[in-house]
């Protein structure tokens, strides 16, 4: 049966609004909608991407029901604060059983071919930070009770954050939420993403001619996220037995979870059978927010974890320098608001020209101390701000860097307007339409 | 392959609710078994269980000999199809088969190759297997998907709504395709949907489950004709069965539209109850100037007023307004929750012979065999007439090859 439009829009865009909703979206008209060719892997269903307001919107078209779904979800994972991409509206149409899910498009994100079409299978570390995030992602999604179902490259998008990549889930449809995730459902989900990443990097890797050589070394990578994993999740769950007042190992655990940036909720420390001097140490943590909270409280930036972890470690060491410098303990709240207007805001402006402007100013400062910090080691002594930024701004910086993944990064500005007939491509391109950019850091 | 055994299978929640009641199944080695049922009678969950996804709180399941409660999904041998649905436009129609394989460290290349070229071979993509997926039909491509789960040696195929999220074309499409292979590879299946289409057309047996209990395990013929309950009766069919409201006078049914003459063994197993609620799938009528001689004596007939007609070319629906009694509202509002649905309520659904010349607005004598009818006591809803479960000689568990009953 063929039910009446119902529009739920959570954003009062009046372009949005505007757009052709009662009609089919493969039957939109090019010239009178601003489509957006943005490269996506092969969906199972049609994907449009619209600019309304100023604003990019992802469309997707799929069966009411599972719309209806996916929306639901999304919700769930915006109220926990996860990293899923955040659902603007759903659109049931007047169409027979089609539903059309609006959602944000992620700003400064990267799918993920276009990420390893640039990075070849040799350069381990970016590869590597590429699939801490999706360990780190899975973890926090199943911490959540989310079963995901259908974890894949192509189902995520990434983002740079300091140095680290952050993972953002974009298809939810086969995700449900449960009271908590049983440890089949947890086995299920890695198995899934295991295969799904094998076959991405796979088809990655043919699409680059690779040598079948290579195949072995990536079904190993596609098999080491789900060991990430685990890492993180025993880590997390982990009740090893202290001594009473053994405030050394109570105190590098705690450490050890913020360093990998999650906040504490509660410690709990039981007996550990009869002994009473044996304590079994139990660690709820909250989300991975440790430095950006703590950041946002000192400064009010509101940055990634990554970001706030290396600039959480600049503040300290301004606020070091500025002890030392005025032979007075300095409280760190003034120190922060010195950091942030002395420091911060000339210096990332700074580092974003230095870098072609590219991405944004809180990453590039990122960057910049970063590669300032690889190039002071590799010469014995610090190369100071000047030596840093023309680094940068000649890409003459370590292969090692996290910086060298920003050059494969394309403003989101200046997408191309869509061709009417590459609409009808339902694989869009995801290889390079311009040629290859030049290997980083080697000129 | 193996036959799948589920004993007093339950599942409940920290809450105390009871997603899954102590349900028992077996399903033989090569069947093709089919969990169905509105959403949340607990289909989902027991597929869970059988996979491993979800722990069960108690009973057994047994896969082959093996009781598998406690062993890790991957471990039980058995091959959620369509999972991983993405296809690889790069990788050739075989590696994208094959690659579930290689993640498998050790299996040597010619085991490989064996394993795919059989799969090809039952899924008739012999042909493709060079090519890019890019260039299949959409049937094609799922067959692909098929073809990763197949080249696993699963014990049994497990599908969750495998169709849900296809549009409407590739759906009937597909129905085929896994009804095809299936019947190929004579693999144990189980399969969930909520769409009584798919459960009737592809079944060999169908489990109908509402509130986490089974209400009828049988094939799609036995659920068809011989509905244990209104819920079953309701649920199989389409468009669904009509229930009217009935009273018994010694041996005739009153009916809102006519008075019928109860045969003797339907008047036996009604016993003492004298309101009823009575079930006549639309199909069962029809216009009474088309039935033919022979047939019409054994049945009645009444005059209605069609308020409308669909004609839809094979066959057409008339609709039959009536008035319901207050008394039975409480148990049609229940069956009404049950399903899930909204029925049409106070009208008559009747299906004409596509020759009939009746019009909307119009008089009509419309003609049923009252042997047609299925009787059900309003209070509990069983059926006392027609029941598989009451039919000497009726076994449900057996495995039938049956032939689908027709449903639209």
């Amino acid at each position: 049966m063929v039910a009446a439009l119902d529009l739920r829009l959570r954003v009062t865009s009046p372009e949005l609004l505007g757009l052709p909703w009662r009609d089919p979206l493969s039957a939109w008209d090019p010239t009178a909608v601003s489509f957006r060719d943005i490269p996506v892997g092969p969906s199972r269903h049609l994907v449009r991407f619209v600019e309304a307001d100023g604003a990019l919107w992802a469309l997707k078209s799929l069966p009411q029901r599972l719309a209806q779904r996916e929306y639901d979800v999304l919700r769930q994972m915006e109220i926990r604060a996860l990293s899923a991409v955040r659902v603007a509206g759903v659109v049931i149409q007047p169409v027979e059983d089609e539903a059309l899910l609006v959602t944000h498009y992620l700003e400064r994100s990267w799918q993920y071919r276009r990420l390893l079409m640039r990075i070849p299978t040799a350069m381990g570390v970016h590869r590597g930070r590429l699939f801490d995030a999706m360990a780190l992602l899975l973890v926090d999604l199943h911490r959540n009770g989310i079963y995901w179902g259908d974890c894949s490259l192509a189902n995520t998008l990434f983002m740079r954050d300091g140095q680290t990549i952050q993972a953002w889930m974009v298809d939810a449809e086969t995700a449900a939420f449960h009271p908590t995730l049983s440890d089949g459902q947890r086995q299920m989900d890695l198995e899934i993403m295991t295969e799904n990443v094998a076959g991405g990097l796979l088809d990655v890797a043919a699409r680059r001619e690779e040598p079948p050589e290579a195949y072995d070394g990536i079904i190993d990578e596609a098999h080491s996220v789900a060991r990430r994993y685990t890492d993180i999740w025993s880590f997390l769950h982990d009740e090893p037995v202290v001594g009473y007042g053994d405030r050394r190992a109570i105190g590098s655990r705690l450490r050890d979870l913020n360093d990998l940036g999650f906040s504490l909720d509660e410690v709990r420390l039981e007996p550990e059978g009869d002994a009473s001097e044996s304590l079994r140490m139990k660690v709820a943590v909250a989300g991975r927010t440790f430095h950006s909270e703590r950041l946002r409280s000192l400064t009010g930036l509101s940055v990634g974890e990554g970001q706030a972890t290396i600039l959480m470690n600049d503040l300290r060491s301004y606020h070091s320098w500025l002890q030392r410098e005025q032979g007075v303990d300095v409280p760190e709240e003034r120190a922060a608001l010195r950091w942030l207007t002395d420091v911060f805001v000339p210096m990332s402006e700074r580092a974003f020209e230095a870098g072609g402007r590219v991405g944004d100013p809180t990453q590039a400062y990122c960057d910049f101390l970063e590669i300032r910090w690889l190039l002071s080691e590799q010469a014995g002594h610090d190369v100071g701000d000047e030596a840093t930024s023309q680094a940068l701004a000649d890409h003459v910086i370590p292969d090692d860097s996290a910086a060298t993944i920003s050059f494969v990064e394309t403003p989101t500005a200046e997408l191309p307007e869509v061709d009417a007939e590459l609409l009808d491509d339902s694989e869009t391109s995801a290889g390079p339409r311009a040629g290859r950019p030049p290997r980083p850091g080697r000129s | 392959m193996a036959q799948i055994t589920m004993k007093n299978i339950v599942k409940k929640y920290g809450d105390g609710f009871a997603a899954v009641n102590d349900v028992s199944l077996d399903v033989a080695d090569g069947e093709f078994m089919i969990l169905v049922g509105p959403s949340g009678c607990g289909k989902s969950t027991l597929l869970r269980m059988i996979v491993g996804l979800e722990d069960i709180t108690s009973g057994d399941m047994m896969i082959g000999d093996e009781r598998v409660n406690d062993k890790a999904p991957r471990d039980r041998d058995l091959a959620m199809v369509f999972q991983n649905y993405a296809l690889y436009p790069h990788l050739s129609v075989f590696e994208n088969i094959a690659f579930p394989l290689r993640l498998k460290k050790g299996v040597p290349q010619e085991e490989v190759k064996k394993k795919v070229e059989e799969a090809a071979a039952t899924l008739e993509l012999t042909e493709h297997l060079d090519r890019k997926p890019g260039n299949l039909s959409g049937g094609q491509r799922q067959r692909v998907a098929m073809g990763r789960a197949i080249v696993r040696d699963a014990k049994a195929f497990l599908f969750d709504e495998p169709l849900s999220n296809l549009d409407a074309k590739l759906r009937g499409q597909m129905r085929t395709e896994i009804l095809r292979m299936q019947r190929r590879m004579g693999i144990t299946t189980v399969y969930v949907t909520h769409d009584q289409t798919e459960a009737m057309t592809l079944g060999d047996r169908v489990a109908l489950m509402k509130r986490g209990e089974f209400q009828q395990v049988g094939t799609p013929r036995e659920l068809y004709e011989h509905p244990d309950n209104m819920f079953v009766a309701g649920f199989i069919g389409s468009p669904p069965m009509n229930f009217v409201p009935g009273t018994l006078s010694g041996s005739t049914l009153e009916l809102p539209f006519v008075s019928v003459p109860l045969p003797e063994d339907m008047r036996r197993a009604v016993g003492d109850i004298d309101t009823v609620l009575v079930g006549i799938r639309p199909e069962r009528f029809d216009d009474a100037s088309v039935v033919d001689d022979s047939r019409r004596g054994t049945g009645v007939t009444f005059d209605a007023h069609v308020d409308v007609v669909e004609w839809l070319g094979n066959e057409q629906f008339a609709y039959i307004p009536y008035e319901t009694a207050e008394s039975m509202t409480d148990a049609l509002d229940e069956l009404e929750r049950d399903l899930d649905s909204e029925r049409l309520r106070s009208q008559l659904v009747v299906a004409l012979d596509p020759g009939s010349d009746i019009r909307d607005g119009s008089s009509a004598t419309i003609w049923f065999d009252p042997a047609a009818m299925h009787i059900f006591d309003p209070a509990t809803g069983a059926n006392l007439t027609g029941a598989a479960s009451s039919r000497a000689g009726a076994d449900a568990a057996t495995v039938s090859s049956a032939e689908p009953a027709p449903t639209s």
